[in-house]
């Protein structure tokens, strides 16, 4: 185990890619450091590497994932991946939504350096690193209803229940995936279904909610 | 002789004036008799029989010498008429009544224009015609008192004697004159009706029928051996059987009889004794049939005295005589004088009743007038004395005119013939006499010409003749007598006259109102009459009409008014009259008009009068149709749901239904027909329903010319229901009114316009809201700019600052000698540009927090909060700060218990305790705790600048800080306190500020206070970040490198789990045990070639539950990827990182806990 680790760095902004990217490899001595801007980017980058990765960063608000689903997609498609949030939000039920999914570790971007580096040592040491003071706290009732129901989708859904929160129709879900429009329309209501709702614009709604939009995402959109 | 027979006559005379006083003595205001009694019945045949003149004693025994039965078309006449005419007998009477008439000219003129002209002629007419009548009535007494007296010879007594002196006929006139004066006309009265004069009347018809029945008895059995033996010797002789025999050709017989018929009523005598002097009509019907019995000795006898004349006296004497020649040969010279008496009575009394009928005309129609012209100035006059003057002097005057008659005309002509001359003469009025009473189309100028042409013939062909023995054969015409073709051609002209202009000219308006007049007359005269005579029967043909109970209140009411004002007892037992019929027709004529209700009250009288006559079921038929009409239209206005009310044209009630009652809450037998009006509204004012407009809009306000038809209006009742009145005229005369009820209509609308109302308020109040909405925004708005602009300048001086020092660095960095500026300058520049940096992330960071709270993105969680723990918390984390400074920080230690959102309390006061540092220069700063009642209240005291009281609000601003302390890096983002203050309205919580200038502030936040600690919430110490997982699992790990068995066992127990480690199957059954583990961790390659998914093939069946299970391996090939994918287990690739493995882990348990939730 000479080499060190390699990680992936999920974020649609190039600077924070580059900039943390620096940081990580001068923090963590031959650490490989890799970067995605879109969920798909980011399949494809995992799916492509030769050797283990180690650990993905992955940006909230990244393009193609709405929510949570781009953690979901990832924690579903690749069951032994260490995923951590690297996110500029640092609310207590963000947080733990995403420790309830699954997430390794939970980094706020407000965090020095030092301190972003010092957790994302920590979670590959095998710990799960969250913001003091909201990891012991349980989750609501209702986050996890809610994320319960999400985990129950599968990856294709997940993509789908993605590009149906961003208010794309059928037909051009279906020429995205690169699938018959007729599926895409059997997976919506198994999806609709799954989620207790009844309309595509309820769905969109449940997945919105389960991350509190801000300010800082609504510039970045 | 003459001496007895004068006294026997002065006696007989005496005696009737006797009566005749005394009758006059009794009281004057009741009938003389009952009414409809048979006394009074007798009493009115026998005043009739004046009919029966003394031609019946003397001129009739004559006339029935030869054969033909001539006598018999006077007596027959009156009988027919008696008869046939009582309806017009009693029509006659009741219109007399009514209109105060007592003569027939009285009659003619009233029906015909009142004309004095008119009535004059028909006295005049009548006067003339009747003369000869009385003339012979004069002859007769004379005649026979000298034939009883002897004082000429029976059969001498023809040649013409001396005018006056020894002439018997003259002083009869003048006696009787004188008795007529005395007893015929003692007084005036109005209605010329005379009781005593009746009673003498009557007892003098008596004395007649008495005598003459004595005489003939006499005759036929004191001379001969009765009729039987009578007639055995009259059919003996062939001349005397021709007596017996009827000869039905005689022209003359039958024209006689015809003007016996149609001039009875017009007789001056008649018409007095039958019409005015008539007490009650009901005896009409019994004295018609008392006169025929009265009259029938007089026929039935008539022939067999004469022919016992004949057959004893043979032609010596005159057979006008035979009446008492006969006794007086059979030596009985006192049925001689009863047969005088008798015929002096039957002279006496109808002279009498001529006479005064005569003058009684004359005065009123022909003498009063011209006197009245001639004495126009004059009016002082004892009009009284005047009339019974003149009418005296028209007695003799008549009485002396008719003797001059009887001297002119023929000496030699019957008796009868004289009197069939009166009666063509009278019969001449006949046609104006019934035309005027059935014919409404009769005029007067039709009447005049007529008689003028009538009379003018019966002068020149009858009378004429008789007066100057010139024999007229009229034109040469017709028959051979001048009687029938007198009687027929006079009365021929008379009606053709009559009758053509009549109907050429319509008639004048008083003509058809007389008509009209008579006609009601006679309508109430046939109720009277007949059995529907009571108010209560026409109460009953009314009811059928209008409803029983509208009839029944009418009639009550119509016969108590009647009753007041006429002072005498009138009920519905009383007789109708004109008046009750006029009122019961009007009351009729309001349902079904007033044409029907003339029918229909005809028709009811004709039903009740006519039973057996044919018309009845007509007429029944007729009425009934009307009354199913009515029925139907009262059934129909009864179902409408309009109130209906029709009024007359002087606005009286005339019909309505029971919804107009009900709409006008009127109570029941209110309203009645012929109600005005007024009375209603009279009603409903004394109720108070009318406000002062609406009574101005009534109907009976208002100008009826000037309205404009329908008229309409609405009317609110007390009661709040809203009427909607239509008035509208009707083409049949009145109007008629309907009521609707549109309370509902109107509620409607009043909801309608309240709505409108509301909405439009609603509408005002929405309005004002969304100005003020617009103004807030505005406000807000602005703030957001002020905001946006302090933000960014606070934003743009780091970060300028942040770029001129890493400038600085960069020029630095490339200056060839970089060593001289030193490495110190460079690190100072690249510090400077970080803590600019961070200032700014700093100062973004409570921008996001601000709009996250403005945003209420930000939920309170309150929860019991250990106020000492935070405080304690809070001191460890600026004690730093406060010592860089060189202040105390001193936090008050407290055991009291918040209430509250423990990171928002936190962060409140964070920003109060570090603006206290900040802005304290020396001193200390002092946290504390005190309770408030049921809240408390957490202080930061500081002895800094203070904050003068014109800052105090202004300080709570974004991006507002107290000036003079900006040289320190530490300067706050001027943020903090609006932060607190939006936290503090988000919370409820109260934030209060106390400061003196140079002597430091206290700010202080307001929480409630819990009431319990137990419960109070232990903060988490702000440490290490928690690694450690909830529980524990049970791992499996199955390795041959006892090296990695160790690794992993210790990173798993480092994470709270217990693992259990073998090295193969059999070691993994010792060291397992029963237990199944939760997650099972096993290397591909085991020892011995054994793949480790064989090993988790054999022991999956062992296990309680599914275990999800990694397969570690260090071969990356596809076939061992797709084998564990087959066998359901995870791949991890060796080396295995402890982040991945962290992550297979904690996905067990997730699984785990799944299971255990769904279990």
């Amino acid at each position: 185990m000479t080499a060190g680790p390699c990680i992936v760095i999920a974020d649609d902004h190039p600077l924070v890619q580059a900039a943390l990217s620096a940081s990580l490899q001068q923090a963590l001595p031959g650490a490989h450091v890799r970067g995605a801007s879109t969920i798909e980017g980011l399949v494809d980058e995992i799916s492509r590497a030769t050797d283990d990765i180690d650990l993905v960063l992955l940006d909230l608000s990244i393009p193609g994932s709405s929510g949570f689903v781009g953690l979901l997609l990832l924690l579903k498609r690749f069951p032994t991946l260490p995923v951590a949030i690297l996110s500029a939000k640092d609310d207590p039920s963000t947080i733990r939504k995403a420790s309830h999914l699954g997430a390794s570790g939970y980094i706020p971007k407000t965090l020095s350096l030092d301190a972003i580096t010092e957790a994302v040592r920590r979670i590959l040491s095998g710990d799960v690193w969250m913001p003091p003071g909201v990891a012991d706290e349980p989750a609501s009732s209702s986050d996890r209803d809610v994320t319960e129901r999400l985990l129950a989708l599968s990856p294709q859904q997940l993509r789908i229940l993605s590009r149906v929160v961003e208010g794309k129709q059928n037909k051009l879900i279906a020429y995205e995936l690169g699938i018959a429009e007729q599926t895409v329309k059997v997976h919506v209501s198994t999806i609709l279904r799954a989620l207790g709702v009844h309309r595509r614009t309820e769905a969109a709604i449940l997945v919105e909610r389960s991350v509190p939009r801000s300010l800082d995402e609504r510039s970045e959109d | 002789l003459t001496g007895f027979v004068i006294l026997i006559s002065g006696i007989y005379l005496a005696a009737i004036f006797a009566i005749a006083w005394w009758g006059d003595r009794l009281p004057d205001d009741k009938p003389l008799f009952r009414r409809a009694s048979v006394a009074a019945a007798v009493v009115y045949a026998l005043t009739l029989g004046i009919h029966t003149t003394a031609w019946s004693f003397y001129g009739n025994v004559g006339r029935a010498t030869s054969p033909g039965f001539h006598y018999l078309p006077a007596t027959l006449g009156a009988i027919l008429f008696l008869a046939f005419g009582q309806s017009v007998l009693r029509r006659v009477i009741a219109v007399s009544k009514a209109r105060h008439i007592t003569s027939v000219s009285d009659f003619i003129s009233a029906r015909f224009g009142k004309r004095r002209p008119l009535a004059a002629f028909v006295a005049l007419a009548l006067l003339v015609g009747v003369l000869p009548y009385i003339a012979l009535q004069l002859k007769a007494v004379a005649f026979s008192f000298d034939i009883l007296t002897g004082a000429s010879a029976v059969t001498q007594n023809r040649g013409p004697h001396s005018l006056i002196a020894g002439a018997t006929d003259f002083w009869v006139a003048v006696t009787l004159a004188a008795f007529t004066m005395l007893f015929g006309i003692r007084h005036i009265h109005a209605s010329e009706r005379h009781r005593g004069f009746v009673l003498a009347l009557a007892f003098d018809g008596l004395v007649k029928l008495v005598a003459f029945v004595t005489v003939a008895v006499f005759i036929l059995y004191g001379m001969f051996d009765g009729l039987e033996n009578l007639l055995e010797q009259a059919r003996s002789s062939s001349s005397l059987q021709q007596l017996l025999v009827w000869d039905g050709s005689n022209a003359a017989w039958y024209a006689s009889t015809a003007a016996a018929f149609l001039c009875y009523l017009c007789l001056p005598q008649i018409f007095h004794v039958a019409v005015v002097e008539n007490d009650d009509p009901v005896a009409v019907r019994a004295a018609a049939f008392l006169y025929t019995a009265y009259v029938l000795p007089f026929v039935v006898f008539m022939t067999p005295i004469a022919l016992a004349g004949l057959i004893a006296l043979g032609g010596s004497v005159h057979p006008d005589t035979f009446m008492i020649a006969l006794p007086m040969a059979a030596n009985a010279p006192v049925i001689g004088l009863v047969a005088f008496i008798g015929g002096l009575s039957a002279a006496a009394g109808m002279i009498m009743v001529s006479a005064v009928a005569l003058s009684t005309m004359l005065c009123n129609d022909v003498v009063l007038p011209s006197f009245l012209r001639l004495r126009e100035t004059q009016t002082k006059v004892d009009m009284t004395r005047v009339v019974l003057v003149v009418r005296r002097a028209l007695v003799v005057v008549v009485l002396l005119l008719a003797f001059a008659m009887q001297r002119l005309i023929d000496q030699n002509a019957y008796l009868v013939e004289i009197g069939v001359m009166s009666f063509i003469a009278a019969a001449q009025l006949a046609p104006a006499f019934f035309g005027g009473l059935y014919w409404r189309k009769a005029t007067t100028a039709g009447v005049i010409v007529g008689m003028t042409l009538g009379f003018a013939v019966w002068f020149y062909a009858l009378l004429l003749p008789s007066i100057a023995n010139v024999p007229q054969n009229l034109f040469g015409l017709g028959f051979s007598d001048p009687v029938t073709n007198t009687a027929v051609w006079s009365l021929t002209l008379n009606v053709g006259a009559f009758v053509l202009l009549s109907l050429l000219r319509p008639a004048t308006r008083a003509d058809l109102d007389n008509a009209l007049a008579f006609e009601h007359i006679a309508a109430a005269a046939a109720l009277e009459s007949g059995r529907a005579s009571t108010v209560r029967d026409l109460a009953d043909i009314a009811a059928q009409f209008i409803g029983r109970d509208h009839a029944s209140a009418a009639f009550s009411q119509y016969v108590q008014t009647r009753a007041r004002q006429s002072n005498q007892v009138f009920d519905f037992e009383s007789h109708v009259d004109e008046a009750a019929i006029r009122f019961s027709e009007t009351l009729i004529a309001g349902a079904i008009g007033a044409a029907s209700a003339r029918i229909v009250l005809a028709a009811s009288i004709s039903k009740r009068r006519r039973s057996r006559n044919s018309e009845r079921p007509t007429l029944e038929e007729a009425s009934a149709a009307l009354r199913e009409k009515h029925a139907l239209l009262r059934s129909i206005t009864e179902n409408v749901q309009q109130g209906i009310c029709a009024f007359d044209a002087d606005m009286r009630i005339s019909a309505w239904n029971s919804r107009f009652e009900q709409l006008l809450d009127l109570p029941a037998g209110t309203v009645k027909v012929g109600m005005p009006l007024a009375d209603v509204i009279a009603l409903n004012r004394a109720r108070g329903e009318y406000t002062a407009e609406q009574f101005d809009r009534l109907i009976v306000n208002r100008d009826l010319a000037r309205l404009t038809w329908p008229y309409v209006y609405e009317r609110t009742r007390p009661d709040g229901t809203v009427l909607e009145v239509t008035f509208n005229r009707m083409d049949v005369g009145g109007y008629v009114a309907t009521f609707v009820d549109v309370t509902d209509r109107h509620s409607a609308a009043q909801a309608l316009r309240t709505a409108n109302e509301l909405l439009e308020e609603r509408v005002r109040d929405r309005t004002l809201a969304l100005e003020q909405a617009k103004i807030e925004a505005e406000h807000a708005n602005a703030d957001k700019t002020r905001f946006l602009a302090a933000a960014s300048h606070d934003l743009l001086q780091p970060l300028t600052a942040a770029r001129l020092f890493l400038s600085a660095q960069q020029a630095g960095l490339r200056e060839p000698d970089a060593a001289v500026r030193g490495l110190e300058t460079l690190a100072m520049y690249a510090d400077n540009a970080l803590a600019a940096l961070e200032s700014t992330e700093g100062l973004l960071t409570e921008l996001l927090y601000i709009s996250s709270l403005d945003a209420r993105a930000i939920t309170p969680k309150v929860q019991s909060v250990d106020i000492g723990a935070l405080l304690t918390q809070l001191r460890k984390e600026f004690m730093p700060f406060a010592a860089k400074r060189g202040l105390q920080l001193r936090v008050a230690s407290t055991t009291l218990v918040g209430l509250t959102d423990v990171g928002l309390v936190r962060r409140v006061l964070q920003n109060f305790i570090s603006n206290a540092i900040r802005y304290t220069r020396k001193g200390r700063v002092l946290v504390g705790c005190r309770r408030c009642g049921d809240r408390l209240r957490i202080e930061v005291w500081d002895s800094g600048v203070g904050i003068p009281e014109d800052m105090r609000d202004e300080i709570f601003l974004e991006f507002r800080r107290l000036p003079g302390e900006s040289t320190d890096a530490e300067q706050g983002a001027g943020l903090g306190l609006a932060i607190a203050d939006r936290i503090a309205r988000l919370l409820g919580a109260t934030l209060t500020l106390r400061s003196k200038v140079d002597h430091g502030s206290v700010f202080a936040i307001e929480i409630p206070r819990a009431a319990v600690r137990s419960d109070a919430q232990a903060l988490p110490a702000v440490t290490e970040p928690v690694a450690a997982d909830e529980q524990g699992m049970l791992i499996l790990c199955v390795d041959n490198d006892r090296r990695i068995r160790d690794g992993m066992k210790a990173l798993l127990e480092r994470w709270g789990h217990r693992a259990v480690c073998a090295h193969d199957l059999e070691t993994t059954n010792i060291c397992l045990g029963n237990a199944t583990p939760d997650i099972a961790l096993v290397d591909y390659h085991l020892d011995k070639e054994r793949s480790g998914l064989e090993v988790v093939a054999a022991l999956r069946p062992l296990w309680a539950h599914e275990v999800p299970v990694v397969i570690v391996t260090a071969d990356r090939s596809e076939a061992v990827r797709e084998a564990a994918h087959a066998a359901g287990c995870t791949l991890l690739h060796k080396p295995v990182k402890p982040a991945a493995l962290r992550r297979c882990v904690n996905e067990a348990r997730r699984g785990r806990k799944i299971r255990g939730e769904t279990a």
